[in-house]
C-alpha cells in the first residue's frame, strides 16, 4: 500500500495508481475496483482530467475528450469538486461512501442523484498517541464506523489520522459537519477533540500517553465487586460538604465504597476510565462510553410553569438545534428549576433564549445561559495515585476526599479538602484492663496541661451549649471534652462535645446543675475517656484539622483497678504538625 | 475655405467679336448685342426670327472666332455653347433638328449637332442652356460638305411657327475645354460648387483662390444647381492630382446632363489625391442620358466615403480600397470595379455591363483564402441584360467566402459556364472553393441545383454552399505560446453534436469546416493535462458560430 499525497513527487504514477484502484463508469460513477492504495483528494482530480484529455478510454474507466469537465480544484488542491452535468450530458462524477476511504487531504463535493450537495470533508488528526491507540470519530451521536484501524495515512510523524468523512448527505449537513475525535484506550490517558470539518481539511488535535495510575487489566476492573454500580448509584445534582463549611452542588457522587475488595482511589479511577474506554457498552450517566464527548454545559433556567418534571439522564432537545443529555438538575420540576447540566450529543449546546425540552415530560425552560465545563476526556479528571485534580463538576463522596484532592463545585465554588491530623495511642495491656486516657495540649511553660485555654460566659444550669468568649481556634478537634473550672468548684468538670462552631460547643449531654461564671477558666481534652476495645491492646484517637505550626500534648494513661493497678504512664505527642502521630504505651503492673 | 476651378476657355463672352449667320441658316435677323436678354455677363447676341418658320427657314447666330480652334484642339474636349429659345413649344423636335450647335470653318460647310428639340432638355419650357459639343464626334447632320474646323461656332433653330416679335433666339457666352470644374482645401460643399458655377457678380468669385473666369461673371454650365438638385456634366473633380479636398455634405441629388454630342467618359466624377476625404450621406445621381451617363473613379485610393448612395443609369465605377459605400443603390450602371472598396449590404440591379461579364468585377489578388467581406449581405438583380453578378479576376486563385448574397434573375438551370451564371472566375489556372455562406437565390438558399459559376477561363471552381470554418486555438496564458498537446471538444449547444473533437496541431489550433445552417450557440472545452510537463486547468468555453463560422482563443492557466 502506498500513499499519494499531495507531493508525491512522480504525477504520473499517482494518476495510474489512482485510475488502477478505481473504475469511472461513463455516467460519472467513480468506484472502488481494486487496490489499497490511499490517495490525497488532488490525485482524484488530477486522474480525471488526465482521463478526460485522453482521446480513446482504456479499461474501465470510460472518459475520454468527449465528456463534460469532471471536476474543479481549489486551494492548492484541497478542495476538489466533482461536477454534475447530468442536464446536459447524462454525466455525474461522484464517488460513494467506499471510493471515499481511499482518499484524504481535503475535501470532494459533489451532486447526488437529486441534485443535492454531499461532501467528504478532509479531517486530520495531529499529535501523538500510544501505539496501537484506535482512533474514534464520533458524529451526530454516533460511532463512524472505523475503516482506518491504529491509523491511516499518516504522512508525518505527527500525523495519527487523514480520512474523509461525510458531512452534507442528501443537501443537509450531518450535526452541522460537527466531529469529535477521540482517543480512549484502557491505561492510556484520554484525548479527545471537537472540531468542525467543511471544505478542505480541518484538523483535530489528540495527544495520549499512558497512564501510569492505570495499570490494571480492563478485564480485572472490569470484574471488580461492584464495577457498574458506581456510574449508576449517585447521579444527578448531588450536595457534598467537602471542607465542612457547607454542601455545593456537584454533578453526582463518585465512591469506591461499593467496590467492596478494591475500595480505594486506584479502582474507582480505573473504573470509570473502564466505563469510558473505547469499545465498551457500559455507560457513565446514562451515555454509552463511546459517546461520551465530554462536552458538559452547565444551562441557566429561567423557572416555568407547568409543573412538567425532567428525568434524569433523559434527552433534552432546544429550539436552537441541538441534543443532549440531561445529567443534572437543581430541581427536576420545571416550576423550580434553575441550573442543568447536559452532555452535548448534537450541534450546538443552547444559547440564551433557546428553549429547552426534555423528551419525556415535554418539561420545557427557556435557557438564560450556558456555561462549557473545563471537563477532561476521562471525565473524572487527573488522578495523581493519590489526590483528585478533578473538572468542574465531578462530584466525589465528601467523605473519601482527603487533603490534596482538589474538586470544583458547579456554583464555581472550590471547597478545600479539610488536612485531618489524627493522634492516636495504643495501649498495651492486660487484657482485664481497662486504661483511661487524658490528653491536652501543654502548657506553653509548665510540663502541664494549659488549664486556660479558654474563658467562659455566663451561663445558666444544665445547658446543652457552651459558649466561650472568644472564637474557637480552628485546629480543635470537632469532638472531644471541655474542660470547664466553674466558680465555685475547685476542680474542672469535663463536658464531651460532638460539635463546635464559632464560640459555641455543642454537648452530648448537658452541663451539671452549675452555672457557668463569666470568666470560668475552661480548656479542652483531647482524651478523657476509657481507651476503646477490650483486651491486650485497646486504643483511643482524636483528630483536628491542622492549622499551623506546631504543637504539644501532654496526658497520661491510667489504670487505677484496684486489684491490680497498672503504674500511670505520662504521654506526650510533640510537634504536632500537619502530620498524625501515634503513639504505643505499655502499662506495667504495680509492684 | 475649399477653392475651385474649371479648365474652360472663353472662345467668346456675347459681349464683342464678330457674328453672323450660316449661309444655310439665315432666315432670322442679324445677331445684334442684346443687354436685356443674357445669361452671364451682361449682354448676349440676339436675333429676330422674322415671319419664316419651318424645316426650310433655320435660323443661326454665329460667333467667328476669327482662326480655326481646332488647331492644337485636345481630343476630348468639347465647346461649352450658352443657347437661347424663347419658345420652347415653337422648336422642331430633336430627330428633326430642332435646336442645333453648328461648328464651322466657314459658313456655307457647317458641322450640325443636335442639343434639344421641342420636348427635350427643359422643353418645352424654353429659355437659356448649355449643351456640350465635343466637335469631334459625329455631327447631327451638316450644311454643305460639314465642318472642316472650328472657326465659327453658333446656335440654330429650327421652328414650327413664326414669332414676329423680339429676338427671340441667342447666344451667350462660348467656351471650350474638358469642362472640369474641381474642388479643393477644406469646407466647401457642393452647393457653393454649383455657386461657383453660376457666380455672375464680377470680381471673386466663392472660395480661396478660385479661378476667376471673364472677370467673374462666368457662368460655366458645368454644375449648376437646378431645381434643388444639382445639374452636371464634365468633369467634377473632388481632388485634383496637385491638392487635396476634405469634402462633407449630405442629401445632395446631382442630375448627370444628358450630352449626347460627346462620349461614353465625358462626365465623370473623380476622387483624386491621397490625402483627400470625400464623405457624402444621401448622394443620388441618375444620369438623364446614356452617352455620357456619367463614370465615378477613385484615384490614389482617396477616401471615399458614401452612406446610401444611389446611382440610377451611371455608367463605370472605379473604385479603390478605401472606397466604402454603405448600403448602396446602383440601379441600370455599369461595371464595378471594386478594387476592394466596401461596397456591403448593396443593391446592384439591372447592371448596363456587356453580356459574360460581370457586374462587378472583383480584380483583387488573394494569397490565401479570403472572405470577400466587401460585397457581404449584397444583392444582385440580373434584369434583362444578361450577365454575371460578379466576375472575379485573374487574381482571385484561393478560396473565397461570399455571405449573405441574394443573386436574382441570374441562370438557375442551364449548368455551369453560362454567361448568365451569377459568378464569373478568370484565373486560367488552379482550383479554389468559393464557399457560398448565407447566400440565397430569389430568396432561396443557393444550392447546387439553383446556383452555377463559370471558370471556362482555366482554373477549377468548386462551390461550397454554406460552410464556415470552425477553428480553436490554445494558447498558455502565462506566455501566449501555443499548447500543442492541447485537446480540444467543440459541440452544438442545443443537441451536444459535436463539431470539433481531437488534438491541436502544432500550431495550438484545431479547425474543420461544416455546412453553416444558422447562427448556433456552440460550448466546448480546452485541455492539457496529460501529466507530462505542464499540466493545465481545463477550460470551458462558449460562443455562437455564424455564417462567418467561429474563431475563439482559448489561454490556460498551468494547474497548480
Amino acid at each position: 500500500m502506498t500513499v499519494y499525497d499531495r507531493d508525491y513527487a512522480t504525477p504520473a504514477d499517482a494518476v495510474t495508481a489512482v485510475l488502477a484502484q478505481f473504475s469511472i463508469t461513463a455516467g460519472g460513477d467513480i468506484r472502488h475496483d481494486t487496490g489499497t492504495h490511499t490517495f490525497h483528494v488532488w490525485w482524484l482530480h488530477r486522474a480525471l482530467q488526465k482521463k478526460v484529455w485522453d482521446l480513446a478510454t482504456s479499461g474501465n474507466d470510460f472518459l475520454n475528450l468527449a465528456k463534460p469537465n469532471p471536476s474543479t480544484s481549489e486551494a492548492l488542491g484541497t478542495i476538489i469538486t466533482l461536477l454534475d452535468h447530468t442536464t446536459d450530458f447524462s454525466v455525474r462524477y461522484n464517488i460513494d461512501d467506499t471510493a471515499a476511504q481511499s482518499f484524504f487531504g481535503g475535501s470532494i463535493e459533489q451532486q447526488n442523484g437529486s441534485s443535492q450537495t454531499e461532501r467528504y470533508s478532509g479531517l486530520i488528526v495531529l499529535g501523538s498517541a500510544v501505539a496501537g491507540t484506535e482512533l474514534q470519530i464520533i458524529q451526530n451521536a454516533a460511532v463512524v464506523t472505523s475503516f482506518w484501524g491504529t491509523g491511516l495515512n499518516q504522512t508525518d510523524s505527527n500525523t495519527l489520522l487523514r480520512v474523509l468523512v461525510k458531512t452534507i448527505v442528501a443537501g443537509a449537513e450531518v450535526d452541522k459537519q460537527i466531529v469529535v475525535v477521540k482517543a480512549s484506550e484502557f491505561q492510556d490517558t484520554y484525548a479527545v477533540w471537537e472540531t468542525t470539518l467543511g471544505l478542505g481539511e480541518k484538523v483535530a488535535a489528540i495527544s495520549t500517553a499512558d497512564d501510569p495510575n492505570n495499570n490494571t487489566a480492563l478485564a480485572t476492573v472490569q470484574a471488580y465487586t461492584g464495577f457498574a454500580g458506581v456510574g449508576a448509584t449517585v447521579e444527578g445534582w448531588d450536595l457534598h460538604d467537602v471542607d465542612g463549611n457547607g454542601a455545593d452542588p456537584f454533578l453526582g457522587s463518585l465512591s469506591y465504597a461499593g467496590l467492596t475488595g478494591n475500595q480505594t482511589k486506584d479502582a474507582l479511577y480505573e473504573v470509570v476510565k473502564a466505563y469510558l474506554t473505547r469499545g465498551t457498552t457500559d455507560t457513565l450517566w446514562g451515555i454509552d462510553g463511546d459517546l461520551y464527548t465530554a462536552r458538559l454545559f452547565q444551562l441557566t433556567l429561567t423557572p416555568g410553569a407547568g409543573s412538567l418534571l425532567y428525568v434524569q439522564n433523559e434527552i433534552v432537545t432546544w429550539t436552537g438545534g441541538g441534543e443532549g443529555v440531561m445529567l443534572a438538575a437543581d430541581d427536576l420540576d420545571e416550576d423550580n428549576i434553575t441550573r442543568m447540566v447536559i452532555h452535548l450529543n448534537k450541534g450546538i449546546a443552547p444559547v440564551n433564549t433557546d428553549v429547552i425540552t426534555g423528551a419525556t415530560n415535554s418539561a420545557d425552560n427557556v435557557v438564560t445561559a450556558a456555561e462549557k465545563l473545563a471537563t477532561a476526556a476521562n471525565y473524572i479528571g487527573v488522578y495523581t495515585g493519590s489526590n483528585w485534580i478533578a473538572p468542574k463538576g465531578t462530584g466525589f463522596l465528601a467523605s473519601e476526599l482527603i487533603f490534596g484532592d482538589s474538586v470544583t463545585a458547579l456554583d464555581g465554588q472550590t471547597p478545600g479538602v479539610p488536612q485531618n491530623v489524627t493522634l492516636s495511642l495504643t495501649v498495651n495491656c492486660d487484657a482485664s484492663d481497662d486504661p483511661y486516657a487524658f490528653l491536652a495540649e501543654k502548657d506553653g511553660v509548665l510540663e502541664a496541661p494549659d488549664y486556660n485555654t479558654y474563658n467562659g460566659t455566663a451561663q445558666g444550669t444544665s445547658v446543652s451549649t457552651i459558649i466561650v468568649d472568644a472564637a474557637i481556634q480552628a485546629d480543635e478537634p470537632q469532638t472531644g471534652y471541655i474542660g470547664v473550672l466553674h466558680t465555685g468548684r475547685t476542680y474542672y468538670t469535663f463536658y464531651e462535645y460532638s460539635s463546635w462552631t464559632g464560640s459555641t460547643f455543642t454537648l452530648v449531654g448537658t452541663t451539671d446543675a452549675i452555672a457557668i461564671t463569666a470568666g470560668d477558666n475552661m480548656f479542652i481534652a483531647y482524651f478523657y475517656e476509657a481507651l476503646v476495645g477490650t483486651g491486650a491492646t485497646q486504643t483511643l484517637s482524636r483528630s483536628f484539622v491542622f492549622d499551623s505550626g506546631t504543637r504539644d500534648f501532654v496526658g497520661w494513661v491510667r489504670h487505677g483497678d484496684p486489684t491490680i493497678p497498672d503504674k500511670p504512664v505520662p504521654i506526650a505527642f510533640n510537634s504536632v504538625g500537619s502530620n498524625s502521630q501515634s503513639l504505643i504505651v505499655q502499662l506495667e503492673n504495680e509492684s | 475655405m475649399a477653392t475651385y476651378s474649371t479648365d474652360l476657355t472663353t472662345a467668346t463672352d456675347a459681349a464683342s467679336g464678330t457674328w453672323t449667320e450660316f449661309g444655310s441658316a439665315n432666315t432670322g435677323g442679324t445677331p445684334a448685342s442684346d443687354t436685356e436678354n443674357y445669361i452671364q455677363g451682361v449682354e448676349c447676341r440676339s436675333q429676330t426670327t422674322g415671319t419664316k418658320s419651318g424645316s426650310g427657314n433655320p435660323k443661326s447666330v454665329v460667333y467667328n472666332h476669327g482662326s480655326d480652334l481646332s488647331s492644337g484642339w485636345t481630343s476630348g474636349d468639347a465647346f461649352f455653347c450658352w443657347l437661347y429659345y424663347a419658345v420652347g413649344a415653337n422648336l422642331d423636335t430633336f430627330a428633326n433638328s430642332g435646336h442645333q450647335v453648328g461648328i464651322a470653318n466657314d459658313t456655307t460647310n457647317v458641322d450640325r449637332f443636335t442639343v434639344s428639340g421641342s420636348a427635350s432638355g427643359r422643353n418645352p419650357y424654353g429659355g437659356w442652356f448649355c449643351p456640350a459639343v465635343d466637335p469631334e464626334q459625329t455631327a447631327t447632320n451638316s450644311y454643305g460638305t460639314g465642318g472642316a474646323g472650328y472657326q465659327y461656332i453658333g446656335g440654330i433653330v429650327y421652328t414650327l411657327a413664326s414669332i414676329s416679335k423680339g429676338t427671340p433666339h441667342a447666344v451667350d457666352a462660348i467656351r471650350y475645354g474638358r469642362g472640369l470644374i474641381s474642388m479643393t482645401g477644406t469646407g466647401g460643399s457642393f452647393s457653393e460648387l454649383a455657386e461657383y458655377n453660376d457666380y455672375n457678380a464680377g470680381g471673386t468669385p466663392p472660395g480661396t483662390s478660385s479661378t476667376s473666369v471673364d472677370s467673374g461673371r462666368h457662368r460655366l454650365g458645368l454644375f449648376q444647381e437646378s431645381g434643388g438638385t444639382y445639374l452636371w456634366k464634365g468633369v467634377m473633380s473632388l481632388g485634383t492630382t496637385a491638392s487635396s479636398v476634405t469634402l462633407t455634405d449630405s442629401n445632395v441629388t446631382i442630375l448627370v446632363e444628358d450630352c449626347p454630342n460627346t462620349y461614353a467618359d465625358f462626365s465623370r466624377l473623380e476622387i483624386r489625391n491621397a490625402s483627400s476625404s470625400v464623405t457624402v450621406s444621401n448622394l443620388t445621381i441618375t444620369a438623364l442620358g446614356t452617352t455620357a451617363p456619367g463614370n465615378v473613379e477613385v484615384f490614389n485610393d482617396a477616401p471615399f466615403t458614401l452612406n446610401s448612395p444611389v446611382f440610377n443609369g451611371l455608367g463605370t465605377f472605379d473604385l479603390d480600397a478605401n472606397t466604402d459605400f454603405n448600403a448602396p443603390t446602383f440601379n441600370g450602371c455599369g461595371l464595378i470595379t471594386l478594387n476592394e472598396a466596401d461596397i456591403s449590404n448593396g443593391t446592384i440591379s439591372g447592371s448596363t455591363v456587356a453580356a459574360d461579364t460581370g457586374a462587378v468585377h472583383d480584380n483583387r489578388t488573394t494569397t490565401s483564402p479570403t472572405s470577400i467581406s466587401e460585397l457581404d449581405n449584397c444583392t444582385f438583380v440580373q434584369g434583362t441584360n444578361a450577365h454575371h453578378a460578379i466576375d472575379f479576376g485573374t487574381g482571385v486563385d484561393d478560396d473565397i467566402t461570399l455571405t449573405g448574397i441574394e443573386f436574382t434573375g441570374f441562370d438557375e438551370t442551364s449548368g455551369e459556364d453560362q454567361p448568365g451564371a451569377a459568378l464569373r472566375f478568370l484565373a486560367t489556372s488552379g482550383s479554389l472553393t468559393c464557399n457560398l455562406v448565407g447566400c440565397t437565390v430569389g430568396g432561396a438558399g443557393a444550392s447546387a441545383t439553383n446556383f452555377f459559376k463559370d471558370d471556362a477561363a482555366g482554373v477549377a471552381v468548386t462551390l461550397a454552399f454554406d460552410t464556415i470554418t470552425l477553428s480553436v486555438t490554445v494558447l498558455d496564458a502565462t506566455d501566449d505560446t501555443a499548447i500543442t498537446t492541447a485537446h480540444v471538444q467543440l459541440l452544438k449547444d442545443s443537441d451536444k453534436s459535436v463539431l470539433l473533437s481531437g488534438a491541436v496541431n502544432g500550431s495550438g489550433v484545431i479547425s474543420d469546416s461544416i455546412a453553416y445552417d444558422a447562427d448556433t450557440d456552440v460550448v466546448g472545452w480546452a485541455r492539457e493535462h496529460n501529466v507530462s510537463g505542464t499540466d493545465y486547468i481545463q477550460q470551458d468555453f462558449s460562443g455562437q458560430y455564424t455564417a462567418n463560422g467561429f474563431a475563439i482563443t482559448i489561454r490556460l492557466e498551468p494547474a497548480e
